[in-house]
């Protein structure tokens, strides 16, 4: 209990609880939609399944990846992942700062499922509305998988630097944000749209692409000869130095790509995405 | 079928995304990687500093292109 009051700890699971809030307020916009649109059980049912879906294939990577995999191939193949999530979700910050793209909305995102889910016809399969539940499901596991990845990204990150039990603080982290977003979704019962979301994503998407370019090389080590040690210069403080290079790499994207977001709006490429 | 097209168009939204040049780029960087390591074509204490600058000067550009496509075929 004492290592979970620690500044390290509390600052690891501020750190997840951010990275994962901005998740799970994107799964309670879609669950939201459907379960006015759709009704409540398909909704529930939906999410139920997808938590459900989650634990066991936490439970069962989570025994694998620790017993059977090499550690190096490990950080190879989350670090590549992580580098993927990150970059994109840095090409969308980039975009929605030049212009190209419009600012992550929930309001408009949950008018858009609610329009979807009215369209769509009634098939319902024991007693469950199938659209509301597949929608729901595809949702919440989706956003669900990227809380994993996130958990593991950070948790792993404060093991590495001696952190006891990590990954159980960053779970906790996860878990707080679960609870304060579906909290407050269950009192407002409306999208919550006041969370500063492209901010957000914004500084967890230079995380996750500083912690995946560092892990990936590192998880090259694997495919090294023997004897040969990949390392980054100057160790653990190379991640301040990556981070500070996307950083700038990142406000150079978006002075390239600002001159595209000043063409005539019906020849942009402008759109409402997650 | 139907299953195996769901699993398939799940994990492409997953990992793949809207931009399918950005997980072309970190892993034709990292394969290329692994081929200078093991042909013993890169100084392994070059390789970081290495592969962090293609990834970082390729990044904006691959988006940049992605973007200027967009905009010659906005109806794509």
């Amino acid at each position: 209990m004492n290592s979970l009051l620690s500044p390290d700890a509390l600052g690891l699971m501020a750190e997840v609880f951010v990275a994962a809030g901005v998740e799970f307020v994107e799964a309670f916009t879609i669950v939201l939609a459907m379960g006015v649109s759709r009704g409540w059980r398909a909704a529930f049912a939906g999410t139920a399944a997808a938590l459900l879906t989650l634990a066991v294939l936490v439970a069962v990577l989570g025994l694998t990846l620790r017993d059977y995999v090499n550690t190096a191939l490990l950080q190879l193949v989350v670090g590549a992942l992580l580098l993927i999530f990150g970059m994109q979700w840095l090409r969308k910050a980039i975009q929605r700062s030049a212009g190209l793209k419009s600012l992550h909305d929930e309001d408009a995102i949950f008018e858009r499922q609610l329009a979807a889910a009215r369209a769509a016809g009634t098939a319902h399969q024991l007693g469950i509305d199938g659209f509301g539940f597949l929608v729901s499901y595809k949702g919440v596991l989706l956003e669900g998988l990227e809380v994993v990845f996130i958990v593991i990204t950070f948790g792993l990150g404060a093991e590495s630097r001696g952190m006891p039990d990590a990954m159980f603080t960053a779970s906790i982290g996860a878990a707080v944000a679960a609870a304060v977003v579906l909290g407050s979704g269950a009192i407002i019962r409306k999208p919550l749209a006041m969370v500063p979301e492209n901010t957000l994503k914004y500084v967890v998407g230079l995380l996750l692409t500083t912690f995946g370019t560092f892990w990936a090389v590192e998880g090259l080590g694997y495919f090294a000869p023997v004897g040969v040690e990949i390392a980054w210069p100057g160790a653990d403080w190379a991640l301040l130095g990556i981070l500070l290079a996307w950083f700038v790499i990142t406000r150079i994207g978006v002075a390239l790509m600002r001159p595209l977001g000043q063409v005539p709006a019906s020849a942009s490429a402008t759109e409402v995405s997650p | 079928m139907k299953l195996f097209r769901g699993i398939w168009g799940f994990a492409y939204k997953l990992i793949i995304g809207e931009c399918w040049q950005i997980a072309a780029l970190v892993a034709v960087v990292l394969t290329l990687a692994v081929v200078g390591l093991r042909g013993a074509l890169v100084a392994p204490h070059l390789l970081p500093l290495l592969i962090a600058a293609v990834l970082l000067i390729l990044f904006p550009l691959t988006i940049l292109f992605e973007a200027r496509g967009k905009l010659r075929a906005p109806d794509a």
